[in-house]
């Protein structure tokens, strides 16, 4: 006891060491960057935004205080976030440790303890750099008397908490994953918490299913669904959520007070519930060992022909789930561009877990079919409606959200570098692989609600007719893929010129990382604005011009100018990136 | 077959390759040796393509890398010491993805006997995760060789294999050199560039600081005339000047 009293300051210095050099030789290295004109370029509009939107005299919105009902949603918003991280698993990057933090770390005498505990240090850069940002964006209004210090508080015993709450989870899945019936045994208490509140959520939400349709016909659906869920079941689910984010919605310094102490309750809960399963962690850690001694010992076995032990069984089912295999044909001739497609859809085929893509088509499909008036058998329109919203949603999400192109690819530009490929056609294959992707996604989804509404002989989208539909459909499949070019140009045009500052590959993610992504997607999307801006002034001179003549005919040739405008862009874009990847030797910047 | 006139690299004010030049003709075999820093991976990386070269020129199998970089690159494999694979494409994925980029039509066939070869066989199926340290450097083996390329750069091929694997891959480079392609082989592994070279090129703060047979090298230096690659290397190396005889 008395060595591991000696030992425990140490392992602590050791762990502030390591951690305040790291966030000062980065701030040096991010400094040091800002020689090259292209990183002091993007700081200056980073200050400029933030100068602009927050500090500006008189550039302060004047919006209300958010109300009540602004709290549930954020508070479901939040809760449908953890929801996420129990069912889905944030595994990857909440568990994951860095290559070094595991060569010098795991094999160091430190115990599991304080692996989690350097974790948590770890994430606390990340963590206030997030609050920092996210005080700015989403600040309050100015009519707020909160002072800026203590939302600043607010924010971070809020990223904090989830943060912990991330890792929590994550480790109670690995617990419950890596040891079977004993894991599950250790945390059906955590299990059934979470599973019953989601139940309660659920059936809440079930039961006033009627008068949710009625709200959403009526234009109050938000007021409906917050009142609905502040009802005593779900009521008490959302409670700690709403504890938790009282600090930020309070009205004054005096509320502030009040509301902040619930919220540091559950920080300081969490911190203990997440330290104190380091036990099963390490646990964990240990049964995964003898479980892969086990597997060896079965590949040893078959081949001296021996009877399996009960775990060797296990492991050799276990060894057998692999990662799902698609057979997507790739001819040996032709263009080499093709294979860099080819590849790119086959990882992300391999990325989407089975399960996860059947999750999202039965909440999908179960969200229609409550949404739509199925009972009558005619009016299918709510549901695609639905359908054709997250279309349209991803066309703002998509372009962040699918990533099979140099944002993956980067990692390996050694590889690519070396490949006898033309930079131009490397580009296109790059941005047509997510392009591709996103645009079969956003048309399937306006197709079903198409083809399921006119199939089904009820009343028309919008009101239009089959004719309109048919050819509003034919301009989507035309404009659908242009557009989602340019956002994804855009996208992988600020990867290869800011590698330091875009998340590359599968490293990183979580609630510490959405700040850096925030200041990349608020460039992307000016950028995109900046993009369509030309051809659309071209389009509505266009209309101007011939409206008196040829009507809505007009929109003809106004369209086609803003389509070729566009293309001519992401043509010019593709060429200056090919020249931009010709030059980038490393990304290591 | 590999033409290397004047190259030179530089990082700011510092030279990683100060003006070298070298040649490896068809079927020969260059052991590329120095000590840590010398120069030598930023060297490969410019053979590969991969790294620019600030001034300089090179040539694989006649075509400019600086002017005609694909075709250049279509006549050459590169396998680094560090094999770096995608980790959703499985060995035959791997292979049939090479085979449509260099244009290889008939890249089933050769499929199985390169893998056969370098025992992967058994794992055709398998992805990266899935295999050991040694399988993936196979693996990237076998990618550079499936293209049956005519310049073969190799840095540091041997590490994380096991013995057998060792001497097979030996074996291969020896018979890809008989067949014709031309080889420049980066490795500490002095016994082995002694072994399978035909010429050295040993480099030091980015120069050439000797290059010729090891017994050219050897007898230019009087205090380690008929000694080994070792002591050759050992006695150019620690030297520090930069300035031994070019043979």
């Amino acid at each position: 006891m008395a060595a591991r009293r000696r030992r425990e300051p140490a392992v602590t210095s050791a762990f502030w060491f390591l951690t305040e050099r790291s966030i000062r030789n980065r701030v040096a290295h991010q400094i040091k960057s800002l020689k090259r004109p292209r990183y002091a370029l993007a700081m200056l509009f980073g200050f400029f935004y933030i100068y602009s939107v927050y500090l500006r005299p008189g550039g302060r919105a004047n919006r209300p205080a958010l109300g009540d009902d602004a709290a549930v949603i954020a508070a479901v918003l939040v809760l449908v976030m953890i929801a996420a991280w129990w069912v889905f698993g944030g595994d990857r990057s909440a568990l994951a440790f860095s290559p070094a933090e595991v060569q010098f770390l795991f094999p160091a005498p430190v115990t599991r303890g304080d692996l989690i505990r350097f974790k948590l240090l770890r994430a606390q850069p990340q963590v206030l750099v997030s609050v920092l940002i996210g005080v700015v964006l989403f600040k309050r209004g100015a009519s707020s008397p909160t002072p800026a210090a203590l939302q600043i508080i607010a924010y971070w015993v809020i990223i904090s908490t989830l943060h912990m709450h991330r890792l929590g989870a994550s480790l109670v899945r690995a617990n419950t994953g890596q040891h079977g019936v004993a894991g599950a045994k250790r945390t059906i208490a955590a299990w059934a918490v979470v599973g019953g509140a989601m139940t309660a959520v659920i059936a809440t939400l079930v039961i006033a299913l009627p008068r949710l349709q009625a709200a959403l016909a009526n234009g109050d659906f938000i007021q409906m669904i917050a009142s609905v869920l502040r009802q005593p079941v779900s009521g008490a689910v959302l409670t700690p959520v709403l504890w938790l984010l009282a600090p930020l919605f309070a009205i004054d310094s005096a509320a502030w007070l009040s509301a902040i102490w619930p919220a540091l309750v559950l920080l300081v809960l969490h911190y203990f519930w997440v330290v104190r399963t380091h036990a099963a962690f390490e646990d964990a850690a240990v049964e995964a060992s003898a479980k892969r001694a086990d597997r060896l010992a079965t590949m040893r076995a078959r081949r001296m022909g021996a009877p399996l032990s009960t775990n060797a069984k296990a492991a050799a089912k276990e060894s057998r789930e692999r990662p799902a295999r698609t057979w997507i044909p790739l001819s040996p001739t032709g263009h080499p561009a093709v294979a860099i497609l080819w590849k790119n859809i086959v990882s992300i085929a391999r990325e989407v877990r089975r399960s996860t893509l059947l999750l999202l088509i039965a909440g999908t499909l179960t969200i229609y079919v409550a949404l739509s008036k199925v009972q009558e058998g005619t009016d299918l329109r709510p549901g695609s409606y639905l359908l054709i919203g997250m279309a349209g949603f991803l066309a703002v999400i998509g372009p962040m959200w699918i990533r099979n192109d140099f944002r993956t690819d980067l990692t390996k530009l050694e590889l690519l570098r070396g490949y006898p490929l033309d930079p131009r056609a490397l580009v296109v294959a790059e941005i047509a692989s997510s392009t591709l992707l996103l645009t079969g996604l956003q048309l399937t989804l306006v197709l079903i609600a198409f083809v399921v509404t006119n199939v089904t002989k009820g009343p028309a989208l919008f009101n239009l007719s089959f004719a309109t539909q048919l050819a509003a459909l034919a301009g989507l499949v035309v404009l659908t893929p242009l557009l989602n070019a340019v956002s994804l140009t855009i996208q992988n045009a600020v990867a290869l010129l800011f590698p330091a500052w875009v998340k590359l590959g599968a490293v990183g993610g979580g609630i510490e990382a959405i700040g850096q992504t925030m200041m990349v997607t608020v460039a992307s999307v000016l950028l995109l604005a900046l993009a369509w801006l030309l051809p659309v002034i071209v389009a509505g001179l266009t209309i101007l011009l011939l409206w008196t003549t040829y009507g809505a005919m007009s929109l003809v040739p106004a369209i086609t100018l803003a389509v070729i405008g566009v293309a001519a862009e992401v043509w010019l874009m593709v060429q200056w990136l090919a020249t931009v990847f010709a030059r980038t030797e490393s990304i290591a910047e | 077959m590999i033409d290397v006139d004047a190259l030179t690299k530089l990082y700011g004010d510092l030279a990683a390759v100060d003006k070298l030049s070298f040649q490896v003709g068809a079927g020969e075999v260059l052991g590329l040796v120095g000590p840590n820093g010398a120069g030598k991976t930023t060297t490969l990386r410019a053979l590969a393509g991969i790294g620019i070269p600030t001034s300089g020129r090179i040539r694989i199998d006649g075509h400019d890398m600086g002017t005609h970089p694909t075709r250049a690159k279509a006549a050459l494999a590169f396998i680094p010491d560090e094999p770096q694979l995608f980790e959703y494409l499985t060995v035959d994925e791997h292979l049939l993805f090479i085979g449509r980029l260099y244009g290889v039509p008939d890249i089933t066939a050769r499929m199985t006997p390169l893998l056969e070869e370098l025992e992967l066989s058994g794992k055709r199926n398998a992805f990266p995760a899935e295999l050991s340290r040694g399988m993936k450097q196979k693996l990237a083996i076998a990618c550079g060789l499936v293209h049956d390329p005519r310049a073969l750069i190799l840095d540091e091929p041997l590490t994380g294999l096991d013995p057998v694997g060792i001497r097979r891959m030996r074996a291969t480079i020896a018979e890809r050199a008989r067949a014709g392609a031309a080889v420049i082989l980066s490795s500490h592994l002095l016994h082995l560039v002694e072994e399978l070279c035909d010429r050295v090129l040993v480099m030091q703060n980015g120069k050439r600081v000797a290059y010729g047979s090891i017994e050219d090298i050897a007898s230019s230096v009087p205090s380690i005339a008929g000694q080994g690659l070792e002591d050759v290397f050992i006695a150019l190396t620690s030297r520090g000047d930069g300035g031994a005889p070019k043979t």
